[in-house]
């Protein structure tokens, strides 16, 4: 049990710890009105977080990745670039769709290209598939952020990506489970933050690097180890269960039972995912 | 009539030494060869090693009297990997380690030959594992060579060397396993 905290703790609050940095210095730029800036450094907080903790988990952070998971990190930053982007007001709807598009077919695309046992055709239907619904829930996350302004979203997604880790260590790779929960950390940081800073928002700049890194660990997990794809499916789509709250009836309710509904929703989502790979792959056995 | 048997004579010695001192090439035998590898266990307090082997090995070697022709090719196939605990072989697959599903085989090709003794050899040559090519040198000692029962020309050569996995891209989980691996390669091969 110390072995595990200890790793957790090591691996956990330098990511945090700079992501909660990048919140202050975008903070800063928001008390000085520059709202344009501070949505931008958003993201960047995010994404240089989660760059520290996948150079604590694996060793290395090169620019030229030789392997999958190490595209995470670039991925993380040009999605906080794209946040520029994002973070630009008056900006057509069919505009934000297109670059979303682009960028998640772009992001698929070299995920999937070292994978030798997917001919190109697989590879071309796979980054179009899983671009589209990168897409998706980008732009779903990013309506979420911009409509619910507590602290619900950073913490539905600390819990996703916490379940995540889990469902990925049942899914044999160790790696990739530190890096969900290297996301888990950043998401955490971002939680107190928001806690502290009320009506504070996501939207914008960080939702981008946010759902490329939810993908980028759940690519890796069912393609490169043996996370099953319906638990990917399960775990990508958790976060957006916050759209109940939307729901007419829902909103009528007290505004902590709306927290509570979210929260549920998203364990109990995130959770079949963690079960399905329970059920393929079962408990590993450890200690060897 | 003497010039034309005195170049006869000189074409059948020419001829015979030609055969005598040919390279000859080996198919790597599979069932006689082993591929195995041990590492320290960290996470159980380096108080063991894990020991494994890869179980399906092809390739080529061409032995010559020329130690500058010999030659050497093999080829590993990384999912081949077994170390008797399944959990432990799908951690070791995965991209923790040797990521076997983006990098599905290990190679390794001579570049150059040296003879060191009797029945001693340097082999150095390009080494491939997890993507990432590295120039090694190890020493490799002739184990025996003639007929099998079968009546077919075999020969074998045997090698230990110790990489460390970072060398080769694998940086994570030093608290598990140690960064140094020793390998072992035994290899048999049959004269084609």
């Amino acid at each position: 049990m110390t072995f595990f905290l200890q790793s957790a703790l090591a691996l956990g609050l330098p990511p945090a710890v700079v992501t909660f940095i990048g919140l202050l210095l975008a903070w800063g730029a928001a008390k000085r009105e520059r709202r344009f800036v501070s949505r931008c450094l958003t993201g960047f907080a995010i994404a240089f977080g989660y760059a520290v903790g996948h150079r604590i988990a694996t060793g290395a952070l090169p620019f030229m990745p030789s392997s999958a998971e190490h595209w995470l990190p670039l991925l993380a930053l040009m999605a906080a670039l794209l946040g520029i982007l994002e973070s630009l007001p008056n900006i057509p709807r069919f505009w934000r769709w297109l670059w979303r598009l682009l960028f998640g077919i772009v992001a698929v695309t070299v995920l999937l290209l070292p994978l030798p046992s997917l001919s190109p055709t697989g590879k071309a239907i796979g980054s179009v598939g899983l671009g589209v619904l990168m897409a998706a829930v980008w732009t779903g996350m990013n309506g979420l952020a911009g409509r619910v302004t507590d602290a619900s979203l950073p913490i539905a997604l600390a819990i996703t990506a916490a379940i995540g880790s889990a469902t990925l260590l049942i899914a044999h790779t160790a790696t990739i489970s530190q890096l969900s929960g290297v996301l888990a950390a950043t998401m955490g940081a971002a939680f107190i933050f928001v806690l502290w800073q009320r009506r504070w928002s996501l939207a914008g700049g960080a939702m981008g690097v946010v759902t490329v890194l939810l993908f980028g660990v759940g690519i890796n997990g069912a393609f490169y180890a043996d996370l099953p794809i319906p638990s990917a499916l399960f775990l990508w789509l958790a976060p957006l269960t916050g759209w109940l709250r939307e729901n007419r009836s829902v909103q009528s309710w007290h505004p902590i039972a709306q927290i509570a509904l979210q929260l549920i929703a998203t364990t109990l989502f995130a959770a079949i995912g963690l079960g399905i790979a329970i059920r393929q792959l079962g408990l590993p056995t450890g200690g060897y | 009539m003497r010039r034309r048997i005195l170049w006869g004579v000189w074409v059948s010695l020419w001829a015979m030494a030609s055969l005598c001192f040919a390279a000859d090439t080996y198919e790597v035998d599979p069932a006689h060869s082993f591929v195995i590898f041990r590492c320290r266990n960290v996470a159980q307090a380096g108080a063991v090693f894990i020991y494994g082997r890869f179980t399906d090995i092809k390739g080529n070697f061409v032995v010559d009297k020329d130690p500058a022709k010999c030659s050497v090719s093999i080829t590993i196939n990384a999912d081949s990997l077994d170390t008797g605990v399944p959990d432990r072989d799908n951690h070791l697959k995965s991209p923790d380690f040797l990521n076997v599903k983006q990098f599905p085989t290990i190679t390794f090709t001579s570049r150059k030959v040296q003879a060191l003794g009797k029945d001693r050899y340097r082999i150095t040559g390009d080494l491939t594992l997890h993507g990432v090519t590295r120039t090694i040198t190890v020493t490799v000692t002739k184990v025996g060579e003639g007929k099998n029962f079968k009546g077919m020309q075999v020969i074998g050569f045997e090698t230990t060397f110790t990489i460390r996995r970072s060398d080769f891209g694998m940086k994570g989980l030093m608290n598990i396993a140690d960064d140094r691996v020793e390998l072992t390669i035994a290899i048999m091969g049959i004269r084609k």
